[in-house]
């Protein structure tokens, strides 16, 4: 009985062990994956750093101010141009228009007669 | 049954160092039980540990794990809205250890087959040193680095560096600043920074500071400034010019530009004494806008009201110098009028009314005898009158025998309209409510409502009608000084500024332009004074602030005359 025991234990320690091994090559090779991702962010960080830098430098105002200058017909906008949203009339009514087209139409009308 | 019992002799006699029978048994018994017991609990330990690490990961491994990565070197640094203004990448640079070089001629005509731009001489000298270690080119391209290396050349390396760059250009020049070629600063923010006991540069170890540094510069409108300054100097033919948009509320600089400027990346131009930031380094004699704090100073202490009348029908005369107005109007002007007309004469009377004293109490008061605090290392203590006499305060009256800066004048201008709080000038982000702890009540809210009264009026009839912007409605003050020279005042050398606040009912900001000799042009009919081409000038920049600024134009014409904010006054 005893015997059988102790042949357990040691069969147990024997799987054990090589659990044991098998573990910690694991955690190796994890390890290493580990440090290979880290340089490679790390890589990538720089690579934002150094393309954010050059977007900075592609959008300063000096550059685009020339690049607008060169290619584009715009003027610097006016104090006047800008407006208020309460600024722009109201819409006119249906009844409104009809007046309105019948005016202008009475006018044509009248300039017409006067020339025949 | 035990092999051991089997061959025990029955008698304990017989063998004592054997030991007994059933008493050995126990003993050792016990020992094998008290050293499997230790095994056991070695392993219960080791099992608990293991647990410990696999589930409770504490954060102090992960820290230090980390640490041991990329030291940090500078800070970003960024404008108000974002944009960068300063940047760390890295580069490449070449290294030779000499005691390891195996052919030096060889090794040096590889190496300028590669990189052509080296010299012979100079790889010839470095590469004989008795050292382990030379610097060969700082900032190598990544293509020349790939090129060399692949040469596979014993006793050359390469090290990563950090380099600063400044996408800005020279934008904001003077407010960055810039390093040295090892990463330190030399100039500018970035040298406040290094002050400031925080982050080094190339060699710091991890750094515990931000990593970005937001400041309270705005880049669109520095750059609409310059802009405006470039124009300016090109069309008067100015010898220098120099503007700064300050923010009433906080004190906050959220534009400046000083020409000449440099190109940050070449930092040996900064050093001719032309580029200087004139802002706040620059010591000058202002001239006529100085007029407006002594006439706050007359309003404050109560010498005189707005229609106080001053005798202004002749010059003052004073030992072998006269005071006397620029198209005069030989006649009594009321304090209004003397701003609105900029008389010497009125100025210089209205200090001599205040009093000596309460003149250079008052001037104190403001911050003009003291250099201007803030965050940049380029300031200038101001040239003061020593010993001061009744002469020195009639002219300082009108801006002349004390030497500010220009950063004093905007600062002080603040306090004239933003409800006499003096606030000094920042160029960090600071809020409304910072910067309540940083104001000093120098005026009061009355006499702020007064001097807004004033520069409107100054802008709608007197001298700085040029700088009127539709629907902004400025309000200014011009200053036409003549530059000291060796023999006395020179009348064709002017030093012109021009200080504006606007919206004038509510101001938010102060735009203040310097023109060093601006001559006349055939449009300003051969005039040269403040209100032909400084003034014109702030009316630009205030046209293209506006809008990146925030603030709405507003065209009822009624509401923001003169009259109307004389009448909210009473």
């Amino acid at each position: 009985m005893i015997r059988f025991v102790e042949a357990m234990m040691v069969a147990a320690t024997i799987v054990v062990a090589i659990a044991l091994y098998a573990v910690k090559y694991d955690t190796g090779q994890v390890a290493a994956g580990i440090a290979d991702l880290k340089g490679q962010i790390r890589d990538e960080r720089e690579t934002m750093t150094i393309l954010r830098a050059e977007w900075s430098l592609l959008n300063q105002p000096e550059r685009i101010q020339q690049l607008a200058e060169k290619h584009l017909e715009l003027e610097p906008v006016r104090s006047s141009q800008i407006r208020d949203l309460g600024d722009i009339p109201e819409m006119a009514s249906d009844e409104a228009m009809a007046d309105l087209v019948e005016r202008s139409l009475s006018a044509l009308g009248r300039r017409a007669d006067q020339h025949r | 049954m035990s092999p051991v019992q089997r061959s025990r002799p029955h008698s304990t006699d017989a063998c004592p160092e054997a030991g007994t029978g059933a008493a050995f048994d126990r003993a050792s018994r016990r020992r094998l039980r008290i050293v499997a017991w230790a095994f056991v609990a070695g392993f219960a330990v080791i099992a608990a540990r293991l647990v410990d690490l696999a589930l409770l990961a504490s954060p102090g491994a992960e820290a230090k794990a980390a640490a041991h990565g990329t030291s940090l070197a500078r800070p970003d640094i960024v404008d108000r809205n974002g944009s960068i203004l300063a940047t760390d990448i890295k580069v490449a640079s070449m290294y030779g250890d000499p005691r390891r070089i195996v052919d030096l001629g060889d090794t040096i005509d590889q190496l300028l087959l590669a990189m052509p731009q080296l010299e012979r001489p100079f790889l010839l000298e470095r590469l004989s040193r008795e050292r382990d270690f030379v610097w060969l080119k700082r900032g190598v391209t990544p293509a020349d680095r790939a090129r060399i290396h692949n040469l596979g050349l014993p006793g050359i390396g390469f090290v990563d560096e950090r380099r600063r760059v400044y996408p800005a250009g020279r934008a904001l020049a003077h407010v960055v600043g810039h390093v040295n070629v090892d990463n330190q600063g030399q100039a500018g923010i970035e040298k406040y920074l290094d002050g400031r006991g925080g982050e080094g540069g190339f060699a710091s170890p991890v750094a515990a500071g931000p990593s970005e540094v937001a400041l309270a510069v705005d880049l669109r409108v520095s750059h609409a400034v310059r802009d405006e300054l470039v124009k300016a100097m090109d069309t008067f033919s100015a010898k220098a010019a120099a503007a700064v948009v300050l923010d009433v509320a906080t004190g906050e600089v959220v534009g400046l530009s000083s020409l000449p400027d440099y190109d940050p990346h070449d930092p040996r131009q900064s050093l001719a004494p032309d580029r200087i930031n004139r802002i706040s380094k620059g010591v000058f004699e202002l001239g006529s806008t100085f007029k407006a704090f002594t006439v706050a100073m007359a309003l404050d202490e109560g010498v005189a009201g707005l229609e106080t009348s001053y005798d202004a029908r002749t010059p003052i005369r004073v030992g072998r110098y006269s005071i006397g107005d620029y198209h005069a109007k030989s006649r009594y002007l009321t304090v209004s009028e003397i701003f609105v007309y900029s008389s010497n004469i009125g100025a210089a009377k209205m200090a001599l009314d205040t009093g000596v004293e309460a003149h250079q109490a008052f001037l104190r008061r403001i911050g003009m005898l003291e250099r201007v605090r803030t965050e940049l290392p380029e300031t200038s203590d101001p040239l003061v009158p020593d010993p001061w006499r009744p002469i020195s305060t009639m002219t300082i009256a009108f801006g002349h025998g004390l030497g500010v800066t220009p950063l004093h004048a905007a600062s002080a201008a603040a306090a004239l309209v933003n409800g006499g709080k003096l606030i000094a000038p920042t160029f960090l982000r600071r809020s409304r409510g910072e910067a309540e702890l940083y104001a000093r009540q120098v005026l009061s809210a009355d006499t702020s409502a007064k001097m807004r009264y004033l520069m409107r009026l100054n802008v709608q009839k007197g001298t700085a009608r040029k700088a009127a912007v539709p629907g902004y409605r400025v309000g200014g003050k011009t200053g036409t000084a003549e530059k000291a020279g060796p023999h006395g005042y020179d009348r064709s050398k002017l030093l012109n500024t021009f200080i504006a606040a606007f919206p004038i009912d509510a101001p938010r900001y102060i735009v203040l332009v310097l023109l060093d000799e601006p001559q006349g042009t055939r449009e300003t009919h051969g005039f040269a004074t403040s209100g032909w081409n400084a003034a014109p000038t702030v009316a630009d920049i205030i046209g293209r602030i506006a809008p990146m600024l925030g603030i709405a134009p507003d065209g009822r014409v009624d509401e923001f005359d003169a009259g109307f904010l004389l009448a909210a006054i009473h």
